[in-house]
């Protein structure tokens, strides 16, 4: 088990598990906001169990999940890349591994086999809690404003698929 | 998008829904995001604040969206009747289609959604009103 798996379930500060917490701040505001947009979008799909257009709010989350991670992901590698970031390459293979099991997920739901998304809730909100924790607070006293790409984040998952 | 969104409403039953747009809002940079559970409370709402973009489901209760669309056309309460509206929906066909359009919505979208989906939309949408 990686380390990330080892967190406790529960908020860092004793809170939901689908809320950020101030010391999960990486010190930059896109980031920051990038970081509670997943756990926002964790909790709402905790609570989607029973409503109305259920399998339509999934399928439009798994795309929006699987653009966020996209986009997001490229904010910070552009910053840990343009400070020369010494663990950049490790992180970059811990984005690739989560990203490629939200597709995983997002694809076997697609195919027909809608509990492949039960579970997606606490898999988002501990990967990103555990990652936050023991990865991205790593480059905080490495970046800086002037290295993040500020834009709002479509437009970094536009060109996360370039 | 050339021009950012300052301020959108969403006119959506569906709470999670709601949630889903705001978020996909958030990641365009819109900030001001005003929420409406049935076309009612959009008039209200536009009424008093106007919207650089509204994003409307068709099927609620109360006033559905097309009604919604129609009223915002016709100018009521001092709304601008140019608005740009995008119709958000789980209502599919090209009847239902030839109908949003007849109503006055700038765009016919279904649903299920993503980001880039609404994105290129809103952007089409916005570029289309923007005067020559």
């Amino acid at each position: 088990m990686s380390q990330e798996e080892t967190y406790p379930v529960k908020g860092s500060d004793g809170g939901s598990k689908f809320e950020w917490s101030p010391d999960m701040s990486v010190g930059n505001a896109p980031l920051n906001e990038d970081h509670k947009a997943f756990f926002e979008m964790a909790k709402m799909l905790s609570e989607v169990q029973g409503a109305n257009d259920r399998e339509v709010i999934i399928e439009s989350a798994l795309s929006i999940l699987e653009e966020y991670v996209g986009g997001h992901f490229l904010r910070e590698e552009k910053a840990m890349r343009a400070v020369n970031y010494p663990r950049l390459a490790g992180h970059v293979l811990k984005h690739g591994s989560f990203r490629a099991r939200v597709k995983a997920i997002a694809d076997l739901y697609r195919a027909g086999t809608k509990s492949a998304a039960d579970g997606l809730p606490d898999i988002v909100a501990d990967w990103l809690r555990a990652h936050i924790l023991s990865e991205d607070l790593q480059y905080k006293n490495w970046i800086n404003d002037s290295v993040v790409d500020s834009r709002p984040l479509v437009y970094l998952s536009i060109e996360s698929d370039t | 998008m050339a021009k950012e969104i300052d301020r959108a409403v969403i006119v959506e039953d569906n709470p999670q829904m709601r949630d889903l747009i705001n978020m996909v809002l958030g990641s365009f940079g819109t900030r001001d995001i005003i929420h409406a559970g049935n076309g009612a409370e959009a008039i209200a709402a536009l009424a008093s604040g106007g919207a650089d973009i509204v994003i409307m489901d068709w099927k609620m209760d109360v006033m559905d969206g097309l009604e919604c669309t129609r009223r915002i056309r016709a100018g009521i309460n001092g709304i601008d009747p140019g608005l740009p509206i995008v119709l958000l929906t789980g209502v599919t066909g090209e009847e239902s289609e030839r109908a949003a359009y007849a109503a006055g919505v700038d765009l016919f979208l279904e649903k299920p959604f993503s980001l880039k989906k609404l994105h290129a939309g809103v952007t089409r949408v916005i570029e289309a009103k923007r005067p020559q």
